[in-house]
């Protein structure tokens, strides 16, 4: 049997499962049946810049194989190098490099996944580029595996940079974020705290010491930092519009990270429940009721929409 | 159309934005593709509160509505079916708000993908989707068909631009489908919706990424004696690790007719040329340029021209951007195909393409996205030949075919609507075609969106055949 259809058989058309990913930040439930998925690299085409590989597969043995060929894939790994390709797709989260390399959901060309009902589904395609049908690999990414356990993916490869230069700025106050912005070309990341504007930049080496001198010229003397700023002691995560970064830094100096130009910020704070509308819960409910109307895959996993 | 619709429609949202002529029904009975359906009135919504309008009279009725920006779609997305009211966005086409410092903007449906570039420019930004019709389709019908352009090779298509989508659903409920916050909660609604061919619900205002311009740009033109020279060193060029920001091949034939057309000196002895372009800071621009015109050479470039100043740069891209205007001046009327293939089959399946096209004695020319594998055979034929269009319609059902055999998919970026709704077994199974179907469902479970596109229509549920002139598959 071909490891997705034995991952289905296993997942079975009955009964609650869990499937467990490298289990770096959700555990399972204690009483639920867990699900391991299918782990390998299936094919490689560095020409092509695809990876197909099953969910249970390493992120790290992942990357060792495509930095043999000069490549990476951008699923958010940087600061959970541990988990697993379906765990870092399930869940969707970004790392703080967002802001130049794009987000995860990006990354995701074709996925097989397994529904509630038992059933092998495939959504999407091989290619860099397709619009066949309905996006289901976008619904996919995020979704904590409550539409489908996936099974397989093939991913989106980019070159790894040439160079990637984390630099640290003092004195970044709130009336000069912007202009420190304003004089970057396509960094990727600024993070701040109110007072530290730390600033990752990746490509041609020349190109970025070109930045550093343009940054100074400007008034913003920076110094070469080993990594960003430390983000393990901000356990929280806010999601906030861009354009409000500013004032939401400036109300809590110090307290908080934030991922300007993305909107991410990491906080002291527990994120404030959100608003949800009824006509957007109920196509969530629609979708849930069709993909898995017995709620059976992963249960509890989730926000507050996903249930 | 019965009177108390039309009656209900105009006091929805006035009589002077509810067309019922013969010319508009006809005009409105297609996009750019040949197929032909039927129109039973076009409506003009002038803000969100009238699209709202026109749907609650359409669910009243139980009628089907068909969103429309500007017509250019190629696969029958817009051409409405057995009598559907048109939703045009033509008057939706305000670019509502511009956030430099966060580069994103809030815009209409109906605004113009160039225009938003145009306004934004100023700022040294663009919106990075640049399909070949972007001087007039709209950013809405570029949501629906997640549509892709030249530079969409290193930026990502539509969807990677798209932040969030308002819209109104079948029921009549207006929903924000992601946001300007980059988390949103729940499930990705925003990316599912992106691409979803008008059959979601009407796309009411949309939150773009804007995408600061280039701080240098090369861009060369590379030619080979033969096609498969050319494809190889599109593989070259990305297995060194470079992502060019444009990627266009063209082959002899397109070459003739372009030059013929627009005089830029280009090399029509050529079996096929090759536009890259790389952008970017300086240091790695300099650095891929030299790069690629190394493998270019290595994979036999015979010349490799190098734009010396914005004036030729524009020459060589006015080269690739008129080439349909070029193809016009052939033969009147053309099909313009569109299928994606790893590329390391490019070659083999361009050999094919010619073969199919010799078979049924058609004249092809290719003008394409060879950076992501994109072909667009482009069929040119004049339809008053007898039988030519049986001949085309096999020939595009055989490059479906062979591209898929490839590995390869239906559409890169045209869509699937009508024209090759019924393919898509091809490449879908009966699972894989009901799952999407839900994904409809969860946003429409009314089925009044631009009903009969995309998924092949369970056997025995309606005649959409019967109403479509020109639906080939
Ligand atoms: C900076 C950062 C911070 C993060 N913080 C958190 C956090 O606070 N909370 C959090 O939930 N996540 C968090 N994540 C996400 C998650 O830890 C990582 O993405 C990691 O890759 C998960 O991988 P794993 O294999 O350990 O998954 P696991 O921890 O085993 O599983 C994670 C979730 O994904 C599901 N899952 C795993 N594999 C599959 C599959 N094949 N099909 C369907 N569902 C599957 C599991 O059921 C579970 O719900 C964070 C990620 C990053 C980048
Ligand atoms: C010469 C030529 C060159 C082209 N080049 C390219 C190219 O390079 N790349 C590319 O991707 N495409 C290309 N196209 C195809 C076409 O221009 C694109 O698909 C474009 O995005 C369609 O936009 P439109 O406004 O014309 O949409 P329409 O044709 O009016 O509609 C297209 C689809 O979008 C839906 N729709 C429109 N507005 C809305 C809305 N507000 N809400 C919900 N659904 C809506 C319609 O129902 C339909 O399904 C080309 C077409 C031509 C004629």
């Amino acid at each position: 049997m071909n490891p997705i259809a034995e991952f289905a058989a296993r997942i079975g058309t009955t009964g609650e499962v869990w499937i467990r990913g490298a289990g770096t930040r959700v555990e399972s439930p204690g009483d639920v049946r867990t699900v391991e998925a299918p782990a390998g690299i299936r094919s490689f085409e560095p020409d092509e810049m695809t990876v197909t590989c099953g969910a249970g597969t390493r992120l790290s043995d992942l990357d060792d194989v495509l930095a043999e060929r000069g490549q990476y894939v951008n699923l958010g790994q940087l600061r959970h190098p541990h988990g697993t390709v379906g765990g870092a797709v399930a869940t969707g989260w970004n790392d703080h490099l967002r802001l130049g390399r794009g987000p995860v959901r990006d990354s995701v060309l074709e996925v097989h996944v397994v529904t509630g009902r038992g059933d092998v589904v495939k959504g999407g395609g091989p290619t860099v580029k397709n619009v066949s049908g309905f996006d289901l690999c976008r619904l996919m990414v995020g979704s904590h595996g409550r539409l489908g356990a996936i099974a397989e993916v093939t991913l989106r490869t980019r070159p790894l940079p040439k160079a990637t230069r984390w630099l640290s700025v003092d004195d970044v106050d709130g009336s000069r974020i912007a202009d420190l912005v304003a004089h970057l070309y396509r960094p990727s990341a600024v993070l701040w705290n109110g007072f530290v504007g730390w600033v990752c930049l990746e490509g041609h080496p020349s190109d970025i010491e070109a930045a550093r001198t343009e940054m100074r010229d400007h008034g913003f003397s920076n110094e070469e930092s080993m990594s960003g700023p430390d983000l393990d002691a901000l356990p929280y995560r806010w999601s906030i519009a861009p354009r409000a970064v500013v004032a939401h830094v400036e109300e809590r100096p110090g307290r908080v990270t934030a991922e300007v130009g993305v909107g991410v910020v990491h906080s002291d704070e527990v994120p404030p429940r959100r608003n949800t509308d009824a006509a957007i819960e109920a196509i969530h409910r629609r979708l849930t009721d069709s993909f898995d109307p017995e709620r059976r895959l992963n249960p509890g996993a989730g926000d507050g929409l996903i249930r | 159309m019965t009177d108390a619709v039309l009656e209900a429609l105009r006091s929805a949202i006035g009589s002077d934005g509810v067309r019922h002529n013969d010319a508009e029904l006809r005009l409105f009975a297609h996009d750019a593709s040949n197929l032909v359906g039927e129109a039973g009135v076009v409506c003009y919504p002038r803000s969100v509160d009238d699209v709202r309008r026109v749907i609650d009279v359409c669910r009243h009725f139980g009628i089907a509505f068909v969103a429309r920006g500007a017509g250019t779609g190629l696969a029958g997305g817009a051409t409405p079916i057995g009598g559907a009211v048109v939703i045009c966005t033509t008057k939706m086409n305000r670019i509502l708000d511009v956030d430099v410092s966060s580069r994103l903007a809030w815009v209409e449906p109906g605004v113009l993908n160039l225009d938003l570039t145009r306004h934004v420019g100023r700022f040294g930004l663009h919106f990075a989707p640049d399909p070949s019709s972007q001087q007039s389709c709209s950013i809405g019908g570029n949501v629906a068909n997640n549509s892709g352009g030249p530079h969409c090779l290193s930026e990502g298509v539509t969807s990677a631009h798209v932040l969030a989508c308002d819209v109104v659903l079948s029921d009549g409920s207006l929903v924000r489908l992601g946001g300007e916050e980059p988390e949103s909660e729940g499930f990705d609604l925003r990316g599912a919706f992106v691409g979803s061919e008008g059959m979601f619900g009407v796309v009411t205002a949309i939150c773009v990424r804007l995408t600061p311009d280039p701080l240098d740009v090369r861009t060369m033109l590379l030619d080979f004696e033969t096609v498969r020279a050319g494809t190889d060193t599109v593989s070259a060029i990305i297995a060194a690790g470079m992502v060019p920001a444009a990627l266009e091949m063209m082959d002899r034939l397109c070459l003739q007719a372009v030059e013929a057309y627009i005089h830029a000196g280009l090399p029509t002895d050529a079996a096929a040329a090759l536009l890259v372009e790389v952008a970017g800071a300086p240091s790695a621009v300099a650095a891929d340029a030299e790069a690629i015109e190394r493998i270019g050479r290595q994979h036999g470039a015979r010349t490799v021209r190098i734009a010396r100043d914005e004036d030729e740069r524009m020459l060589l891209w006015k080269g690739r951007k008129n080439a349909f205007g070029a193809i016009a001046r052939i033969k009147p009327n053309y099909y313009l195909h569109d299928t994606v293939v790893p590329r390391r089959h490019l070659s083999d399946v361009l050999d094919h393409v010619y073969r199919i096209a010799a078979e049924e004695d058609l004249m092809v020319l290719n003008v394409f996205h060879a950076g992501d594998g994109n072909l667009h055979p482009l069929l040119v034929f004049d339809k008053r030949e007898p039988g030519v269009l049986d001949r085309v319609h096999r020939a595009g059902a055989a490059i479906v075919e062979v591209s898929v055999a490839h590995g390869g998919v239906l559409s890169g970026e045209h869509g699937i609507g009508l024209e090759k709704r019924d393919f898509m077994p091809l490449m879908f199974s009966e699972q894989d075609l009901r799952a999407q179907a839900w994904i409809r469902e969860a946003f429409d479970p009314l089925g009044l969106a631009n009903p009969f596109k995309v998924l092949p229509s369970p056997s025995g549920c309606g005649d959409a055949h019967a109403h479509v002139e020109g639906l080939w598959v």
